[in-house]
């Protein structure tokens, strides 16, 4: 098994709450115009929002993340709501546009091109670095994406997105006691993986 | 057969689910020795954003400044129905007449059994609306249709005395009813008198004759004579002929009060039966009942008789 790799000192960084106490101030103004505003909002949900469709729809995840916030943008103005209320709407939105795609897929099977060599692919000045700081994130995400969808969702939402448990049921459209049991076997399956894996810290 | 009779593990479970909630919760104090690998992957999942989740920005603030600048220029309603949550352009509620929605509701049935529809949501607010408008609607008719029935029980004897009289033989009145005819008429009197309710509910169309309802009573009466309708429409012309001869006094008056309203609707040179005093239709111009079974407007010479199908009970 790949050996999972986790960043030291991991404990300081956080999506959560980035906005906090002023939530209400910064969406106020994103409703009103303000180009500030809206990229605090969009700073704030959209590292969470790729990394919850990194891995539930690895795929599209990129475009997915972008209707959402096209959606998010159009309805901004009739939002109401704190700061968690802000997030279920952001991931209940991007959600359903993943639903939507796949129904598009089924629908309209697209094939994908040819493998680009990693030679061809384009390179930064920092490329190397940013995979380096990105390495630890990548591997807990591909860690779960050895769980099963549902397992892996429910944790997702309770742990990127910040959801309550009743948030993420009524998303799912299961019940509250199903989501906990669901993330608690998740929890103990990814315990199982990562002490038969080699872990380097 | 296991490998080993032991059991997988001894002593106390490493954690408990109290442990798994303060993990999905974000705690790292106290967390057991068995899940701290657990949570230093958690973590990693909230870890800072890499600049590559952060590189779409310029897209999203492009089209957040289109949007604005749509409401700015006060095209936030068209904004909103180009995209955001409703796909579907809310319109005001209108309260819709039964016949509205009679015609909406075929227009959804030719929909659904033609082209499928697509699956854009439907504003919910107009469902109930079209159901409570049906209810009234079917209501209504209900209503429409027990109100016919008791006007018609109203008019049982005069609808059905009248036949006998202008029909069958014009002197009724003087040789009494005829034994072959059916119970109804056997029942109903000779001469037929208006019920004291009823002449005092026809007072006031008496007393004006030039009266707008009277007028229109009549030319729909004889209307169903011009334009001899369907079947279904016998019941109405019955109420109608019983209605008028209230109105007039009998049924024998009713020509002679519809004459002044439906002069144009008959052809040229026709002969009115005037009823004489005893309520006799006159001898020179013969009564209804008096016609044999010729047609309307049978023959090049003689005039018209309307009259023979004045008699609702002979339509067919």
């Amino acid at each position: 098994m790949m050996p999972i790799l986790l960043r030291e000192g991991a404990l300081c960084a956080d999506t959560l709450h980035v906005v906090g106490e002023e939530f209400g101030g910064v969406l106020a103004a994103a409703q009103s115009g303000s180009h500030d505003a809206f990229a605090v909002l969009w700073r704030d949900g959209n590292p969470a929002l790729l990394r919850y469709l990194r891995v539930v729809a690895p795929e599209n995840a990129e475009d997915i993340a972008a209707e959402t916030w096209v959606q998010v943008v159009r309805g901004l103005a009739r939002f109401t709501g704190d700061e968690a209320a802000w997030r279920a709407w952001l991931f209940t939105t991007a959600r359903r546009r993943l639903l939507d795609q796949a129904r598009l897929r089924k629908r309209h099977p697209a094939e994908p091109l040819d493998e680009i060599s990693a030679a061809e692919m384009p390179r930064t000045a920092g490329a190397e670095q940013i995979a380096m700081e990105n390495i630890a994130t990548e591997s807990a995400m591909a860690l779960l994406s050895l769980l099963p969808e549902q397992q892996a969702e429910v944790i997702l939402l309770r742990v990127v997105a910040g959801l309550d448990t009743e948030v993420v049921a009524d998303m799912l459209g299961r019940s509250p006691g199903a989501v906990r049991v669901a993330a608690h076997r998740g929890l103990r399956k990814l315990a199982t993986l990562l002490s038969g894996a080699g872990v380097t810290l | 057969m296991p490998d080993s009779f032991l059991p997988p593990s001894w002593g106390p479970a490493p954690f408990d689910e109290r442990d798994l909630d303060a993990l999905l919760s974000g705690e790292t104090a106290d967390i057991p020795f068995a899940l701290s690998q657990v949570a230093d992957a958690l973590t990693a999942l909230r870890a800072a954003p890499t600049q590559a989740e952060l590189s779409g920005e310029a897209v999203i603030m492009a089209e957040f400044s289109a949007v604005t600048e749509f409401r700015a220029a006060g095209l936030s309603g068209q904004t909103t129905a180009v995209g955001g949550q409703a796909h579907t352009l809310e319109l005001p509620a209108v309260q819709a007449a039964p016949g509205d929605v009679a015609r909406r509701r075929g227009a959804r049935h030719r929909s659904r059994h033609g082209a499928r529809r697509p699956l854009s949501p439907r504003p919910l607010s107009s469902r109930p609306l079209s159901r409570r408008a049906g209810v009234v609607a079917a209501g209504a008719v209900a209503a429409l249709i027990v109100a016919t029935a008791a006007v018609a029980a109203s008019l049982h004897g005069p609808l059905h005395a009248h036949p006998r009289q202008t029909a069958a033989a014009p002197s009724t009145a003087q040789t009494g009813p005829h034994g072959g005819g059916s119970v109804a008429a056997r029942s109903a009197s000779a001469v037929p008198t208006s019920r004291p309710s009823s002449s005092r509910a026809a007072a006031p169309f008496q007393s004006h004759p030039q009266d707008k309802s009277s007028k229109k009573l009549c030319r729909t009466y004889f209307g169903f004579f011009k334009h001899p309708g369907p079947k279904s429409k016998v019941a109405a012309e019955f109420a109608l002929f019983g209605k008028l001869s209230r109105l007039a006094g009998g049924p024998d008056q009713v020509f002679a009060y519809c004459e002044p309203y439906v002069k144009d609707m008959l052809p040229s040179g026709f002969q009115w039966p005037h009823a004489d005093a005893d309520g006799q239709q006159g001898q020179d111009n013969p009564g209804p009942g008096s016609q044999g079974g010729g047609k309307q407007n049978q023959g090049g010479g003689g005039p018209p008789e309307p009259i023979k199908s004045a008699s609702p009970m002979q339509r067919p």
